[in-house]
């Protein structure tokens, strides 16, 4: 008795929650009756299945990065534009797929993925004040690029220029390029010189800055091709921008002249190579740091008489330096370069139709080069500025002095008279100041002044040059 | 020529000089975000061999000539030209395969 009141006043208030809780639910349902819908749970699933995909596609839109506006333009406007094949952007499948089409047709293009026909184009006009000279000058260099595989490529340049009434057409350098490592490779054919930098880097008609080229560094003071084998690579010296630049070759050696007109000529375009006529040489240049190189070259070879009478020892020799920096609101180019030409043979010995014996002499030492600093601007407030250049270059040539001897024959006697008369060394100064006008990043129109001066009487001589030229 | 030499030696001097103080200097705030130029986007600033493409694409071209825009050749022709310029230019594999990277990413 005494438990049964306590477990019905529980009863009883159970009870009352029960229909509160009734009641209220009954209010609800009332109030919220217009807007309940009864569905079948097989409906119901369906639309929670399709609710669930909904989300998942959203979100995967969200998370796809957003496609460029102007790439989407390109899309709408040209299906043929291989700038517009990038496969980056909607991440569509449509897109996608799109992309890779684009990108197989336009690696099917004939031309394009294994030849490249590139190069530069020179025009020019000259007055020199000492001769009273002036005139055009023009030339094309179109360059030919195979890739083979690679490891293999094919590159030649053909240069073509005027001179007097005609075309002439120069081999620069057809050569195939073997990478045998990621750092060294092998070049075969006519190449180049590597131990003339100039040649090498800076005289494509866009690349050299002034309308002609150094003194010292051309004929009978360097070789500007070889035709042989050539190994060249470079070597990370392992602190950022440390490398070490390396070639070395074998080649066809030069020849000199044994003309009395024109007596020890070196000529380094000799594509007859004799048994004993091998030049051997290259270069190392060091890389202190990415706006900085100095480097020196060597060519040792036995030079081949060209009547085939003999060989005597040519030693060639080049240091070169370059560097950069960017201050004052531009860049600054520091480019040096000076050669050794050192034949060990002065004279040669003719005969001239009277019967007398020459002994004709010419320079054994010649040396020359140029130093040559240039400023651009980069940084300017005005565009015109930015697209002015300024280059002042200095050349330098010296020749050792010689001696000539003439024995002519006396006239109803055996014996000679003998004449003989030295020629001092020479030497000759050029100053040229320059201002190029950059039409596009690879196009340049250029004019210069000139001032040559040349020792032991040769005179002054001033010489304005204009010019254009481009790279294709 | 002894003057030249004399220039030559002092010129080669200053920047043996000058090497270390470049190199201790962090890298060109430009050449850091360098872009091939015309491209969209800054595409790559180190490959898997960590070189920094912008940068070497900015002071190896710039060496001798004006660096020529990315959209001048197209990623075919661009393969072609860096494998004449690797040999040319005596940059290596990792280099000339970072660099063409960069220029085709930019185009």
């Amino acid at each position: 008795m005494n438990h049964s009141k306590p477990i019905i006043a529980r009863s009883r208030r159970f009870v009352a929650a029960a229909c509160i809780t009734a009641s209220a639910l009954t209010l609800c349902s009332a109030a919220l009756a217009e807007e309940t819908v009864t569905v079948p749970k097989q409906e119901w699933e369906e639309l929670k299945r399709q609710m669930s995909e909904m989300r998942r596609r959203l979100e995967k839109v969200e998370t796809a990065p957003p496609a460029p506006a102007a790439t989407n333009n390109k899309l709408a406007g040209s299906v043929t534009d291989p700038k517009v094949l990038k496969p980056s952007g909607s991440g569509s499948p449509l897109f996608a797929s799109f992309s890779e089409l684009a990108n197989a047709v336009e690696l099917g293009r004939p031309g394009e993925n294994k030849f490249l026909l590139t190069g530069s184009l020179e025009g020019a006009w000259q007055m020199e004040d000492q001769f009273h000279t002036s005139g055009f000058s023009a030339s094309f260099s179109p360059i030919f690029l195979w890739h083979l595989t690679d490891r293999l490529s094919v590159e030649a340049e053909v240069e073509l220029e005027l001179e007097d009434h005609d075309t002439k057409v120069n081999l620069e350098y057809a050569q195939l390029d073997w990478q045998l490592t990621d750092y060294f490779s092998l070049v075969l054919g006519k190449f180049l010189s590597p131990m003339n930098i100039f040649v090498e880097r800076y005289e494509p008609k866009w690349i050299n800055k002034l309308p002609d080229t150094p003194l010292g560094i051309y004929d009978g003071f360097l070789p500007e091709s070889n035709v042989g084998i050539q190994l060249r690579g470079a070597v990370p010296l392992g602190y950022p921008g440390g490398k070490l630049m390396l070639s070395a070759f074998a080649s066809n050696a030069p020849s000199y002249s044994t003309s009395l007109d024109s007596p020890g000529e070196i000529d380094f375009d000799n594509f007859n190579s004799g048994r004993h006529n091998i030049a051997v040489g290259g270069r190392i240049g060091w890389q202190l740091c990415p706006n900085f190189e100095v480097g020196y070259g060597i060519q040792y070879s036995k030079a081949q008489a060209d009547d085939g009478s003999g060989y005597d020892p040519l030693l060639n020799q080049s240091v070169d330096l370059q560097g950069w920096v960017d201050a004052a609101k531009g860049r600054w180019t520091l480019l040096g370069q000076y050669a050794f030409s050192h034949f060990q043979k002065d004279h040669i010995i003719g005969t001239l139709d009277d019967g007398s014996q020459v002994q004709a002499g010419f320079p054994a030492r010649q040396d020359g080069g140029y130093v040559q600093l240039s400023y651009r601007g980069k940084t300017w407030d005005t565009d015109f500025l930015n697209r002015l250049e300024f280059i002042a270059r200095g050349d330098r040539t010296t020749a050792t002095g010689f001696s000539t001897r003439l024995d002519a024959p006396i006239e109803s006697s055996l014996d000679f008279i003998t004449t003989s008369s030295h020629t001092p060394g020479t030497e000759a100064n050029r100053f040229t100041f320059g201002i190029d006008y950059w039409l596009t990043t690879y196009t340049v129109l250029k004019a210069a002044y000139e001032h040559t001066t040349i020792s032991h009487g040769g005179g002054n001589a001033d010489t304005l040059l204009i010019g254009f030229a481009t790279g294709l | 020529m002894k003057r030249f030499f004399i220039i030559l030696c002092a010129v080669a001097l200053l920047g043996a000089l000058l090497a270390p103080h470049l190199l201790a200097q962090p890298k060109h705030p430009a050449a850091k975000t360098a872009k091939a130029p015309d491209s969209k986007q800054v595409v790559q600033d180190s490959d898997s061999d960590g070189i920094d493409a912008a940068r070497l694409w900015a002071v190896t071209c710039s060496r001798c000539h004006n660096a020529r825009p990315a959209k001048t050749y197209s990623d075919a022709q661009w393969t072609v030209i860096m494998q004449h310029m690797r040999t040319r230019a005596y940059l290596t594999v990792p280099e000339a395969r970072a660099i063409t990277a960069f220029l085709q990413d930019g185009n």
